[in-house]
């Protein structure tokens, strides 16, 4: 029988959708019987959906603190032109 | 949002603006990755500053094979790891040798009975949207501590599968680890911001339940 101790540890696989077949029917049929772990695994996809929105979050509300290098550094556009320079001198 | 091809194609033309784009949309998540493997934001802006050079030398020889975002990003890893080696040489870390499966499982013990049930019940956390986490300073600050305090490994995975959405074979292939170790990494990274949740979620709740 599967405990709620394994399948915290499968949570991931589970969700990931890497488990197989056998494993993931053992997991639905825990569920079915186990509130807490119902419970946990909603836990688990709301962190997961909390970390998916880090980036807009973090481009939205943390003032910018100098990650965007905007304008673009003078060292950065140099480079960049010179390789086109090469391109086109050959 | 562009094409990558185009994208891909302007640059390789030496159109400025799409360098200024892909270095605007990039430039932070790089920095966000760099400080995984590195201890310090200024050797992290060294490391993305080498990654863009790195980049520009190798566009007019990128093949297109992987995706642009997956070159750029394993470029990076690469020049942070070797930075990051060179750095802790005091204290020697591998990167990739040291596996997970030693380290303490990712839900406590005691919160789980001898026959292996919960204890308590994990609560809902109904009241609290990813949304409304995100959107709140306090929540979303105890959020970016708890992946901060991950350990660097757990953190680069979880950075580039949950943040920058890449998906399991791009990460291995950044990080050069196998695919069984970054399941491994993922779980335990994810594990521990959940707890990290649990906790801020309980600080900020109200403590009594009004019937």
């Amino acid at each position: 029988m599967l405990t709620c101790r394994d399948l915290a540890e499968r949570a991931t696989d589970y969700l990931e959708g890497d488990l197989s077949l056998w494993h993931r029917l053992r997991v639905r049929v825990h569920l079915n019987m186990c509130a807490r772990c119902r419970a946990y695994l909603g836990q688990m996809r709301k962190t997961v959906r909390v970390l998916r929105g880090i980036s807009c979050a973090a481009a939205g509300a943390v003032p910018d603190d100098g990650a965007s290098l905007a304008p673009l550094p003078d060292e950065l556009r140099r480079a960049f032109r010179a390789t086109h320079r090469i391109l086109e001198d050959e | 949002m562009e094409e990558e091809s185009t994208l891909v194609a302007r640059l390789r033309a030496g159109d400025e603006a799409a360098f200024e784009e892909l270095v605007g949309r990039y430039n932070g998540p790089f920095l966000r990755l760099a400080l995984t493997f590195v201890s310090s934001r200024p050797v992290a802006e060294e490391v993305v500053q080498e990654t863009w050079l790195g980049v520009i030398k190798g566009l007019p020889t990128f093949e297109g094979r992987s995706s642009l975002k997956t070159w750029m990003f394993r470029i990076l890893a690469n020049r942070a790891k070797s930075r990051g080696v060179r750095e802790r040489r005091k204290v020697p870390l591998s990167w990739p040798a040291a596996e997970e499966g030693l380290a303490a499982p990712p839900v406590d013990a005691d919160q789980f009975t001898t026959a292996g049930r919960w204890r308590r019940a994990p609560e809902a956390w109904s009241d609290s949207t990813p949304e409304k986490i995100l959107e709140t300073r306090e929540t979303r600050e105890a959020v970016l501590a708890a992946i901060a305090e991950l350990s660097a490994r757990r953190r680069a995975v979880v950075t580039l599968r949950d943040i920058e959405g890449l998906d399991s074979n791009e990460v291995c292939n950044i990080l050069g680890i196998s695919e069984t170790n970054q399941r491994v990494l993922l779980h335990r990274a994810r594990s521990d911001v959940r707890s990290a949740l649990q906790a801020i979620l309980k600080r900020s709740e109200p403590s009594a339940h009004v019937p």
